[in-house]
Formats: C-alpha cells, structure tokens, sequence
C-alpha cells in the first residue's frame, strides 16, 4: 500500500467512526453519502460499515428542500437584489452591506458542512453546531493515537 | 406600534410565533441560544470575553475554525500513515490497532 493510500484509508475511516458516533444527524448521513459516492471507496465503506452499508448510503430525501421551495427562495432573493441595486445608489448603507456579508459566509458555511447546501437556515445552525463538536472528538482521539503509537519509539 | 393599542401587539405576535413555528421549527429562543452555544466553542471567545457577536463575524470564525480542523485531521492522518507504516507487527503498538479494529 502507498503512503496516499493507507493515509486516504485512515481518514476514510476517521469520518465514517465519526459519522457513524452520530448516526441520524443529517451531516452524518450526508458525510456518508459522500464518500459512497466515489467508487474507489466502496469497498472499504462496505467492510466498514457491513450491514449497514445498505441503510446509510440510501439517500434521505426527507431533510431536502422541495424543489418548489428552492425555485421560491431564487426568485425572492433576485427581486430583493435587484430592489437593494436601486435603493443604493445614493449611498452604501451599513445594514445592507452587514445583511450581505451574512448571506455570503452563509454560503461558505453550507459548503463546509456535510449536506450544508440542503437544509434551512435553522437546521445548518443546529447541524453546523453538532458538526463542530463531532470534529473536535474527532481531532483529540486522533492525537491520542498518535501518542499511544509513539510512545515506545522513545526507548 | 403602540398607537394600535395594547391588545394589537400581542395578537401580532401571536400570528408572527404561529407562522415561524410553521416555518423553522426552531424558536427564535433557541436560534439564540445555538449562537451562543457556537460562539462558546469557537477558540478565540474563549480567550477574551466577548459579547454577542454580529452574524457574520460568527459564521466568519465558524467557518474558519471548520476549515483548520478539517486540516490538522488531514495533517494527524498524514502522522498515522507514517506511523503505522513503520510499525513491526509484533509490536505492543500493532497490537493496539489490531483490538480497535476488533471491535
């Protein structure tokens, strides 16, 4: 095995033990989609997951917005855009440009949050929150590790 | 607002709690209370004290933390690759990965 693909084997396997600590979040199952979709994956995904391969890359249509809905929100925020172009032209106002910086590392957020592009604002907030706490047991059991594998090279 | 009179108010928002508890499921209560709960974990709020931030300087320092812990699992896989390479499998260490991988 390469050191590229032992240490893609390793994280692999770090978030899937990390999604699967909080299995029926919804950055957990979409994390697990994720990674399912690749093909060179798969395979290590089914020896991980065993029978529960089946149940977690099954993808959970309920979290997502409706189409509909989604077409809804596009057309609101282009109308409010084109709105704030020509209320502007006096003057930048302090709101306006605070509204839209939210709105644009809100967009940054969806991205880094597994699934983030799917789900309202409330549910990003509340999984973002679970999301951060996960990684950080994450980041500490692997430094765990770490010193328990390094330990006897000190002798 | 108050030129409606008392009793306006309290029907408006009522209807107004009615309607979000229609839309988000979350009250306006416990979006606040995620926010603060988020800044808390954030790493620089913990060293000054710093009050109710603005949105977007949160999602900015959430967004940016995200993406450091996202490197350093990327940088402690890279150690572990290393280290489980190097191991002799009759080594206490060998051993401590074969019982996590046991169970």
């Amino acid at each position: 095995m390469s050191f590229l693909q032992r240490k893609r084997a390793i994280k692999l396997t770090a978030d899937v033990a990390m999604a699967f600590a909080k299995d029926g979040a919804k950055w957990s199952h979409a994390l697990i989609m994720n990674l399912a979709k690749k093909p060179k994956n798969k395979t290590l995904l089914r020896s991980i997951l065993g029978s529960e391969y089946e149940r977690l890359t099954k993808p959970c249509l309920s979290w997502k917005m409706p189409r509909a809905k989604k077409i809804l929100q596009r057309s609101f925020k282009m109308h409010s855009r084109i709105k704030k172009g020509a209320r502007r032209l006096p003057g930048v106002n302090a709101a306006s440009v605070h509204a839209e910086a939210a709105v644009t590392r809100t967009k940054v957020l969806k991205r880094l949050v597994p699934g983030g592009e799917h789900w309202d604002n409330s549910s990003l907030l509340e999984e973002t929150l679970d999301y951060v706490i996960s990684l950080r047991a994450q980041v500490d059991l692997m430094h765990l590790l770490v010193k328990a594998l390094n330990v006897p090279n000190l002798k | 607002m108050g030129l409606l009179g008392p009793q306006q108010p309290r029907g408006e928002q009522a209807i107004a709690t009615k309607m979000s508890s229609r839309r988000n499921r979350i009250s306006d209560e416990e979006i606040n209370e995620l926010i603060s709960k988020l800044q808390s974990l954030l790493p620089e709020s913990r060293r000054r004290n710093i009050g109710r931030a603005s949105a977007s300087k949160l999602l900015k320092e959430t967004c940016s933390y995200i993406k450091s812990l996202h490197r350093e699992v990327d940088d402690l896989s890279d150690r572990l690759s290393d280290l489980i390479a190097t191991m002799d499998s009759n080594s206490p260490q060998a051993e401590i990965i074969r019982s996590l991988l046991r169970s």
